[in-house]
């Protein structure tokens, strides 16, 4: 469990990027952050990890102060998918970005083996384990970071922007894997609202260093105000719903069943 | 405007070509969309067409590429420069950094013209005022929004008057505002501009292309009125793009007429 108290960051700028938040994030939610850039959502997921400590109030994960904990320790528990690749790649083979992280944590030879070959077989680079990370294509050094995390097994997984500059077949690629994670807290930040309707059940709003909505994604959706305030649209899927005088739906997928009860 | 003929190309070091025998045709004033998964070979074209293949980068190229009535193989890349313009993907790989404010940063390009000064100086009033952003004229490139990185990006590009502007996939890297202010900035060019578009934003290419060019394993497999692709739900799917939720219900809808009536399709 998450809980966040009270939670003020001011960067040392003097930028205060986040102010008194108030939040409580439970076991196994799936949680997407929603807001403009700059809206202090990268700020809040990076005061989630350790990676930032509070200015003022505290973070508590698993009943862990985050301000009490190195960040080495912080990330057995929480995992952290960077936005950019480039940011988190940095062995010679693809099966030394997976094992690093893992040799980091102590764990030995025969697990560490295992949990490699487990994933990069799950995102079908297996064949590819010997290969530099730089000889990828975007999506594929995308995956491998994701992998390398996963390989953790970590009880909390933040994605920050998982398909920014991803094709179709990425993306598609990238939410089997989240969809996968079905005992885990996940928590996503992401401008696709189409891959955040299919991906969370709760959506956190922020605007200005603030929440300013916190509910059911039906319900935020829904709500033209934070949308608007947060300069966020809905999805494709809502908006033809409402033109075909459908009930509500959020994915295309949902619409469909829902046109073919009404057009015969 | 642009006339490409037979063109081939593969990376040195490569064993699959990347571009495969690319005809195409664009006319003066077109908006012309190139949509295709990544590998499709969108990039590798525009490198094309920005003469950056075969001057900078290296490999193996075959047939030809034509910009205003000129053979990109047989200038320097330099001229090439001031007859396509580019914008990248992330802005912040294109700011110069030279200065410290967007009308030095729009001047960069302008004085390595060897433009006079009172013609820089218009050129920089007129972009200034073409893309709207006047108010943010003596602010500091990179302490302005992401949006507004990539317009400043747009007005040095259009301060050089190019005849073609090239843009590879210029709102990947912005929110939802920042990039409906880049395509609010197109659709101001549209028509007094020769523009191609490399994106993966299907939803704005309804409104703001003249043609949708399609690639796929370096090759183009389809060119096409806007509607036409958009809806083509298998020409879609086949090539790994992303189908615009309107074109999955219609598609799975037999393309129900009631519905495309609902939907003025």
């Amino acid at each position: 469990m998450i809980e966040i108290n009270n939670l003020t960051f001011t960067y040392p700028t003097g930028t205060n990027a986040l102010k008194e938040l108030n939040l409580k994030i439970n076991d196994g939610e799936k949680i997407g952050i929603i807001g403009q850039n700059g809206a202090g959502k990268t700020t809040l997921i990076k005061n989630l990890n350790g990676l930032l400590k509070p200015t003022k109030g505290s973070v508590i994960v698993n009943g862990v102060d985050t301000r009490n904990v190195q960040i080495a320790d912080m990330s057995k528990t929480v995992g952290f998918v960077f936005q950019n690749p480039a940011d988190q790649i940095f062995n010679p083979t693809i099966k030394g970005e997976i094992e690093f992280g893992l040799v980091q944590q102590g764990f030995k030879k025969n697990e560490i083996k295992h949990r490699t070959d487990s994933v990069l077989k799950n995102i079908k680079l297996y064949e590819k384990r010997n290969v530099h990370p730089s000889n990828l294509n975007y999506s594929e050094r995308k995956l491998l970071t994701i992998a390398s995390v996963l390989a953790m097994d970590p009880k909390i997984i933040i994605f920050d922007e998982p398909i920014t500059g991803q094709d179709y077949k990425g993306k598609i690629a990238v939410e089997k894997i989240i969809h996968s994670l079905k005992d885990k807290t996940v928590i996503i930040i992401s401008h696709d609202m189409e891959f955040i309707a299919r991906m969370v059940d709760r959506i956190i709003v922020m605007c200005d260093g603030r929440i300013i909505a916190d509910d059911s994604k039906i319900k935020i959706f829904q709500n033209n105000k934070a949308l608007c305030t947060a300069f966020v649209e809905p999805p494709e899927a809502l908006k033809i719903s409402k033109k075909l005088g459908l009930k509500p739906c959020l994915t295309i997928e949902e619409c469909i069943e829902e046109a073919k009860k009404v057009f015969k | 405007m642009i006339t490409i003929k037979n063109l081939n190309f593969k990376y040195s070091g490569t064993n699959n070509y990347a571009l495969r025998n690319i005809n195409l045709e664009i006319k003066e004033g077109e908006l012309a969309v190139i949509i295709g998964s990544i590998g499709s070979g969108k990039s590798t074209l525009a490198k094309c067409i920005n003469g950056l293949i075969p001057h900078f980068v290296n490999g193996i190229m075959s047939g030809e590429v034509e910009v205003a009535g000129i053979k990109t193989a047989d200038i320097d890349i330099s001229d090439i420069s001031k007859i396509v313009g580019m914008v990248l993907e992330n802005p912040l790989t294109q700011l110069t950094g030279y200065g410290t404010t967007v009308e030095e940063e729009i001047a960069f390009g302008l004085e390595n013209l060897g433009l006079i000064r009172e013609e820089m100086k218009n050129r920089i009033n007129s972009v200034l005022k073409l893309l709207d952003i006047e108010k943010i004229r003596y602010k500091d490139p990179f302490d302005i929004s992401g949006g507004q990185q990539q317009r400043v990006v747009l007005a040095s590009v259009l301060a050089m008057k190019p005849k073609i502007l090239v843009l590879d996939d210029p709102t990947s890297q912005l929110d939802p505002s920042g990039a409906e202010e880049v395509f609010e900035e197109l659709k101001k060019l549209k028509g007094k501009q020769t523009i191609i578009l490399i994106t993966q934003k299907m939803n704005i290419i309804r409104e703001l292309a003249s043609r949708v060019i399609v690639m796929s394993k370096g090759k183009i497999v389809k060119i096409g009125k806007p509607i036409e692709v958009l809806l083509d739900y298998k020409l879609l799917k086949r090539n790994n793009i992303e189908v615009p939720a309107e074109t999955e219900l219609l598609y799975k809808m037999n393309y129900n007429k009631k519905i495309m009536e609902m939907l003025k399709v």
